[in-house]
């Protein structure tokens, strides 16, 4: 049974969304992640549960090295045990924050990006004047921060 | 007749504390430098390899252990195609200096040197499962122990970035084929991973289309 479902057709300008993954109740959430920066680009495992509104996960190479771990609850996302290559504060911090809104079960109105519809797939997520893009295709989603040059895949693992 | 089984359930004991007290003993200069000369020359034999195995990994933020098995498979110099089937199926395939992904039956190339310590980790793997990492003594220290039917090579990395994300890899090589049986990767946070290969296939044909991204 399936907590969460997926719904870009529920999101509203500015307003609440549900979360772009299902999480299932009795397992994890996996997803084939890349994180894309410039030439320089991480892949690997995204594992994901969400238990007593925390979600928690970690990023982790096909062989099971780990980049990174994650904590969100609510739209507060907290990165710990990064590998050095992301060890640094403004690296960590936009991290976070998309973190934060790709995973988070709700987003409410204290969340990093406030989304607008664009056209049937893709949303426009926007931070003051910055913006980014997520866009949804069947399972698949895309998020671009467009600000950092920064662009995250997320393929369900089934 | 009482007494003699007490004697005897104590020298069973006794006995039974002896052999795991004693399962692995460091080794001598001699003993080392015979596991490495056994374990170059089984590399050196092997061409190709494949396995079924079982990975555990430890994962502390989700208070859980998360296990998938698979089969690997290795050519020489450097192909290697890692491939879990339960609880999902996904592929990650290294060769010719290209990472490739298979998911939901679609496949994802990208260049190696695109992460360099990923890049580095999966290097390490390859010369974890072909013997060579034991003579990689410029990146590693090491420390080895015999037992009954395997030996165990503990490998700390000397290198600053390596040792952020890895603690120690240990390597058990069986004393009958010095083919690696596991390999045990202690992160600097605490979780472990640990690789169980089941049944080494040594040299037999596997086709070249296993390490591209059509498969």
């Amino acid at each position: 049974m399936l907590l969460y479902a997926q719904s870009s057709d529920s999101v509203t300008q500015g307003g609440i969304a549900v979360s772009y993954f299902l999480y299932p109740d009795s397992s994890a959430l996996r997803l084939q992640t890349t994180i894309q920066f410039k030439e320089n680009s991480i892949s690997g495992i995204t594992i994901a549960k969400f238990r007593n509104d925390t979600i928690r996960g970690v990023l982790m190479n096909e062989f099971g090295v780990k980049a990174f771990q994650f904590t969100i609850v609510g739209n507060d996302c907290k990165i710990s045990q990064p590998i050095s290559q992301l060890n640094k504060k403004y690296i960590l911090r936009t991290l976070q924050q998309d973190f934060a809104f790709a995973f988070a079960i709700q987003k409410t109105g204290d969340a990093p990006y406030s989304v607008q519809k664009i056209q049937n797939s893709t949303e426009r997520i926007v931070n003051n004047k910055k913006t980014g893009e997520l866009i949804c295709q069947s399972d698949i989603v895309i998020m671009n921060n467009i600000q950092r040059g920064i662009r995250y895949t997320f393929i369900p693992i089934l | 007749m009482y007494k003699t089984c007490i004697l005897l359930l104590l020298s069973l004991t006794l006995g039974a504390y002896t052999s795991i007290a004693q399962q692995y003993k460091p080794a001598t200069a001699e003993q080392k430098k015979e596991i490495q000369t056994k374990v170059a020359q089984a590399s050196a034999h092997t061409n190709t390899l494949q396995s079924p195995f079982t990975q555990t990994k430890e994962l502390s933020v989700l208070s859980e252990i998360v296990t998938s098995q698979g089969m690997l498979y290795f050519k020489k110099q450097n192909n290697v195609r890692w491939q879990y089937n339960t609880p999902y199926s996904y592929v990650f395939i290294l060769s010719n200096g290209k990472v490739t992904i298979i998911n939901n039956n679609k496949s994802n190339t990208f260049d190696a040197n695109s992460n360099k310590l990923f890049k580095k980790v999966s290097e390490i793997m390859i010369a974890s499962v072909n013997g060579t990492l034991l003579s990689n003594e410029t990146e590693f220290a090491s420390q080895y122990f015999v037992g009954a039917s395997t030996v165990k090579v503990t490998l700390i990395p000397k290198d600053k970035e390596l040792k952020k994300i890895m603690n120690t890899i240990t390597l058990t090589f069986s004393k009958t084929s010095w083919l690696v049986q596991t390999i045990q990767m202690m992160e600097q946070g605490g979780d472990t991973t640990t690789i169980q290969f089941t049944q080494h296939n040594e040299n037999k044909p596997i086709s070249d289309d296993l390490f591209r991204s059509t498969k």
